[in-house]
């Protein structure tokens, strides 16, 4: 909402400087986001006659003006095709600063002396009009009579400064002139000026002959309905154009101007219709009939429902009531006769047929907000005295009121020990009623206060809105700063902040970079995520109403994100893509709501470095990237996870696993298929971990301690010939078994099936580790236990010791 | 070279030796030896003193070699054959050149050992790895920079009391609006563009639905912030996205008060913006707060002048659009509604709630001039923060 101080100190005595005015409104809670100026001043700009023109001697295109400026005869070069002796032009003189900057100097132009310049509209910004020197004698923007020598800047409004405030939702009130104005009156202390006093004292009255119903007198519980005759549609007169102008809108004619006048001024949205056009004359307010349709002032058909209010006459709608006219009752250039309407229409009822048709206007937004219930006669009055002035032709005719507002104010009540409570300082009785006072509560006074609320302010309800008011009034800027005490909290970091603190810390640690990546992804995108891990794509969760394509389902995890992501980066040449994220996906529920679990998903591809220059630097591979993910899972204190051979669409036959824990599965891991990497435009390998978080087990148990051993420990080299299908899991959790408590340690150093392998075998060799917590192993103890192992190898997974 | 008699004399070794270094560098106390000799035997000074500049001043390991064998070298040594000879000096003579001998050749073995070292060091660092190459080097890892803005917050406010409350991202209507005291078809829920998965559910416009759950869950006083993802069905460009991040905080409690909630938010300031950071209240509307209000920071660009100095003249702030403030977070005290839509009684207990966007505090900060940097993930982008 614009408010330019040249009206509002139509409405207020204030000489407040407008900086002062918009920051009074900003304590106040309406933001004023800029401060414009309209208008220029014209130094040495003055009303001036052509006494002659004569052909420039030296060039066909100039004349030669003898001009009377007020002070003495001037000769000024003009350019300009319609200049004539006799006109009453703008002169400006030397000296003169026009708006654009140009500063006027005695020169010559071709040889002749020009000791001033005429100027064009546009010349001195006041229209774009560029094609001759400005006409006063026809010029609607002149005001006051044309003295020559008289300067410029007094045919015109001063310049004027606009502010541009922010009306918080529910002050329907600041969306007026009238409204902004008992605030800046509330905050600087100014008074009504006695212009104002007689306009909110106004009253319209009329006769009671015009057929008007109410037949929906919740959706319209108040309708003024003034015919008017004797009209004539001109064009306003510029001080009301201008007041639109500088509120943003075009003018239009006079009579549309004259409505829009007072909704911007009193909030207050007023119709007109061509009287001639409605059948009857009558107004019914009333529901749409079903299948009724309405072609609306934009020129669109609207299908209306009975859901929705309209105003009609004896026929048929003529408006969407409080939203938009409809086009064959509007005035045009032929009315000769019109019908004011002047009404307030229910709040909801507005706004869910605006929605309903997709249609809003200023009426509705002010409408839906609710407009002061009160102020229609008052607006009404105003409208008919304004056009009094613009059409002087206009005659009153038939006119009727129906009003079912009850008219009373809501009062509540207010303690002083709830303000003092809520606000966290005492201001006592007094102060409360004084800042409620300065909005135009009225007030009795004792414990609790009683307050009548005005009934522009349908945002005050409850006896805290108050606390608010009172606050808002004494400046919250006064309100002190409290020491912070907590009786009774005391913070905790949940088993779960923990956990997902560490798993971030150890992805950081393994020189991946946290990516966050986007909820919201493409059909396509979502649904290679959940192949994957097994989510059939028709559990996804899809938006009814998504702005792009790109983003119209829920992830199932954040894989969409980093394979987005991984692409970017490759596009930008990136020699390596490492990313981790901790995100939610979503799945299809068993309620209304999706299921959401906590992911951890690592990606990672490119160089096995950030930087080598010799042969260590590979592309990454399965096994590098399996090993981080392992320690990974270390550092987790996941309890012996296993590996499990996995497939699904996506992964690379054979290069994929599921990752479970002896309770549930955790996770899955492997390596991507080319052909889903080619569908999202990658072309190199990529290797992907993905983890619910929520399936860990907690960390919260404190470790108990197992102490290291303190003998020696006897190492040993075992190596086997199993057959090729054997999986190396199998082969050692049979040592393991076989081997019992003096195993410490366990590892694989070398797999290997190449020439001197049996045919179907491959060769796995171990290297073990035994120690005892009480005493030294002997020699003949570890051959037994390895002795053990070897029959335990040969006996369950077809194997043989491979002798050196 | 050829002995004319017992005492080998000045001239024993190459005169081109004189030009060595002195030894004084590689063992101390060259001065005293020479010194000592010309007391005990003088005669004897001048070869020390050419031998221990020979070796001193051997270039390489082979002439060091060459150079210790004429002097010291168990069958051709000057040294050894002079000490040698010395049973055959008179018993007086024998004794101090015996004594002088013996001095001269621990001292020069001991200046070969040293020059051996010397240029063994120096063939060492030439054939050595150049240290100026860039090494193996492991990729690093780092934070996104809006999980280390929202780790600080919760830090800050675990400071101040606050524990997490981690809390749904799809959500029911009825959380996201009705509890927070939206009422159906009011315009205020214009202001929140919402995506909808199905009706009545919604991807939630805020984190405050987390109050509502926490409250339900939990009985007062309690202290909780609730970071969190959101979601607006808004078209992306520079500085709009649907989906950002936010952190809301709650506290309630039987007495809590606007001044306590003045009191964090200026803790949240000075610790986030600075200490010489200059706050502001001012009202503002939210349905689910009473009385509601915005703080403005005075801008961490400008200072809150309102116009920076750019080459010598005043520049409007494009930050501030020279008004010299940011608005930063909302917050208000907790609505009587909401309070009583959770079952909690407003004459009982009070309390504020506050949040902010975790981008809005990275742009500032880092100077970030797209919202979109922040989902994208470049790694150029994410490896500076």
């Amino acid at each position: 909402m614009k408010l330019p101080i040249s009206w509002l100190n139509d409405w207020i005595e204030t000489d407040a400087a407008p900086g002062r005015i918009a920051e009074a409104l900003t304590q106040l809670g309406f933001y004023v986001g800029g401060i414009e100026t309209r208008g220029h001043a014209f130094p040495g700009v003055v009303v001036a006659r052509v006494i002659e023109v004569a052909k420039h001697p030296n060039a066909d295109q100039l004349s030669l003006c003898r001009v009377d400026g007020g002070s003495g005869e001037l000769s000024v070069v003009c350019g300009a095709p319609n200049v004539r002796a006799g006109m009453m032009v703008p002169l400006a003189t030397v000296g003169a600063k026009l708006p654009g900057g140009l500063v006027i100097r005695r020169s010559k132009i071709r040889g002749e002396e020009s000791q001033g310049m005429l100027c064009s509209a546009s010349e001195l910004e006041i229209s774009d009009d560029a094609e001759g020197i400005l006409d006063l004698e026809r010029w609607a923007g002149s005001s006051g009579p044309l003295t020559i020598g008289r300067p410029f800047d007094e045919l015109l409004e001063p310049p004027d400064a606009v502010l541009e405030v922010e009306v918080p939702f529910n002050r329907p009130d600041g969306l007026g002139v009238v409204g902004l104005a008992r605030e800046v009156r509330a905050a600087l202390g100014a008074r009504w000026t006695g212009a104002a006093t007689a306009r909110l004292a106004a009253r319209w009255s009329g006769r009671a002959d015009f057929d008007l119903d109410l037949e929906d007198r919740e959706g319209c519980p108040r309708y003024i309905a003034q015919a008017i005759e004797g009209v004539r549609i001109e064009p306003s007169p510029p001080w009301l154009s201008g007041r639109l102008e500088s509120m943003g809108q075009r003018s239009v004619n006079a009579i549309v101007d004259l409505t829009n006048l007072i909704l911007l001024e009193f909030g207050q949205p007023l119709h007109t219709f061509d009287l001639a056009r409605l059948a009857g004359p009558a107004i019914r307010v009333r529901r749409a009939r079903a299948g009724e349709s309405l072609v609306t002032l934009d020129g669109r058909s609207r299908a209306l429902n009975p859901e929705m209010l309209v105003i009609a006459d004896r026929e048929r709608a003529v408006a969407v009531a409080g939203v938009m006219g409809g086009a064959d009752s509007e005035v045009t250039r032929a009315t000769t006769s019109l019908l004011l309407e002047c009404a307030w229409f229910d709040p909801r009822t507005v706004r869910r047929t605006s929605r309903a048709l997709g249609l809003a206007s200023e009426a509705s937004k002010r409408y839906e907000r609710g407009v002061d219930p009160e102020i229609g006669p008052a607006a009404a009055a105003r409208f008919l005295g304004l056009l009094r002035e613009v059409c002087p032709s206009a005659r009153l005719a038939a006119a009727r009121e129906r009003n079912h507002l009850d008219g009373r104010r809501r009062t509540l009540q207010l303690r002083p020990s709830r303000c003092a409570r809520l606000i966290g300082m005492d201001l006592g009785g007094a102060e409360a009623r004084r800042q409620l006072e300065s909005f135009e509560f009225q007030v009795e006074s004792g414990d609790p206060l009683r307050v009548s609320v005005p009934s522009w302010r349908p945002d005050v309800s409850i006896e805290d809105d108050l606390v608010e008011e009172v606050a808002r009034g004494h400046g919250y800027d006064r309100i002190p700063e409290s020491a912070l005490a907590s009786p009774g909290t005391r913070p905790v970091r949940s088993e779960r902040e923990r956990r997902i603190a560490r798993a971030r810390a150890a992805m950081l640690a393994r020189g991946l970079n946290e990516a966050w990546t986007p909820t919201l992804v493409s059909e396509r995108e979502a649904a290679d995520a959940a192949r994957l891990v097994g989510i059939d794509p028709a559990h996804l969760t899809r938006l009814m109403n998504p702005t792009s394509r790109e983003s119209e389902v829920l992830r199932p995890s954040p894989v969409p994100g980093l394979l987005r992501a991984c692409a970017h980066n490759l596009r930008q040449g990136a020699s390596a893509v490492r990313l981790f994220e901790v995100g939610t996906g979503f799945r299809a529920g068993e309620g209304a709501l999706p299921d959401e679990s906590t992911w951890l998903v690592a990606l990672v591809c490119g160089a096995r470095y950030a930087h080598a220059h010799d042969e260590a630097q590979q592309p990454l591979d399965f096994a590098d990237a399996r090993g981080s993910w392992e320690s990974w899972l270390e550092e987790m204190r996941v309890d012996s996870p296993e590996w499990r051979a996995y497939s699904a669409d996506g992964w690379k036959p054979g290069a994929s696993a599921e990752v479970a824990t002896r309770t549930s599965r955790i996770g899955w891991a492997g390596t991507l298929h080319p052909s889903l990497l080619r569908g999202w435009d990658i072309e190199v390998p990529v290797h992907l971990f993905a983890v619910l978080l929520d399936a860990l087990a907690p960390l919260a148990a404190p470790t108990r301690v197992s102490l290291p051993g303190r003998f020696p420990p006897v190492r040993r080299d075992l190596a086997f010939f199993v057959p090729a299908a054997t999986t190396h899991h199998e082969v050692k959790q049979t040592l393991i078994r076989a081997a019992g408590d003096a195993l410490q340690s366990i590892e694989v150093f070398d797999v290997y099936s190449g020439p001197g392998t049996p045919e179907g075998m491959k060769s796995l060799a171990y290297a073990l580790q035994f120690q005892n917590a009480e005493r030294t192993l002997n020699e003949t103890e570890v051959q037994g236990i390895q002795n053990r192992m070897v029959m335990a190898v040969t006996k369950k997974c077809g194997g043989r010791l491979r002798e050196k | 070279m050829k002995k004319r008699d017992s005492h080998p004399r000045s001239g024993v070794f190459p005169e081109a030796w004189d030009r060595g270094p002195d030894p004084e560098t590689l063992v101390p106390g060259q001065a005293a030896k020479l010194a000592e000799l010309r007391e005990i035997a003088p005669p004897r000074a001048a070869d020390y003193e050419r031998a221990s500049r020979g070796l001193a001043g051997a270039a390489d390991p082979a002439e060091l070699l060459e150079r210790h064998s004429m002097i010291l070298g168990r069958e051709r040594g000057q040294v050894t054959l002079a000490l040698g000879e010395v049973g055959k000096l008179p018993i007086e003579e024998r004794k101090r050149t015996g004594r002088a001998l013996n001095l001269i050749k621990r001292w020069l073995a001991e200046i070969s050992e040293a020059r051996r070292s010397q240029l063994e060091a120096a063939a060492d660092s030439r054939s050595g790895p150049d240290v100026t190459l860039p090494g193996r080097r492991p990729w690093v890892g780092r934070p996104h920079v809006l999980a280390q803005i929202q780790s600080e917050l919760l830090d800050l406010f675990h400071g101040l009391g606050y524990s997490v409350y981690e809390s749904r991202e799809s959500e029911l209507d009825e959380y996201n609006f009705g509890k927070l005291n939206f009422a159906p078809d009011h315009p205020a829920r214009d202001a929140h563009d919402t995506y909808f998965l199905s009706p009545g559910v919604v991807m939630r416009t805020h984190t405050s639905p987390g109050w509502v759950r926490a409250m339900e869950e939990r009985r007062p006083p309690l202290r909780l912030v609730f970071p969190g993802r959101v979601y607006r069905a808004e078209q992306v460009d520079a500085s709009h996205m649907d989906q950002f991040h936010q952190i809301d905080g709650l506290n309630v409690g039987p007495d809590v008060s606007m001044a306590d909630l003045k009191g964090t938010l200026n803790t949240f300031a000075r610790s986030i913006y600075g200490e010489r950071v200059r706050t502001r209240l001012i009202p503002i509307y939210f349905p689910f707060v009473e009385p509601g209000c915005q703080m403005d920071v005075s801008c961490v660009i400008c200072d809150g002048r309102g116009a920076v100095t750019e080459n010598g003249s005043e520049r409007r702030c494009s930050v501030c659009r020279g008004s010299g403030w940011l608005e930063v977070l909302g917050a208000g005290m907790v609505h009587p509604n909401v309070l009583r839509a959770v079952g909690y009684d407003p004459e009982q207990v009070t309390g504020f709630a506050f949040g902010m966007g975790l981008e809005r505090i990275a742009m500032l900060r880092h100077g970030v001039p797209e919202i979109r940097l922040f989902l994208e993930n470049d790694v150029r982008f994410l490896g500076q923060f």
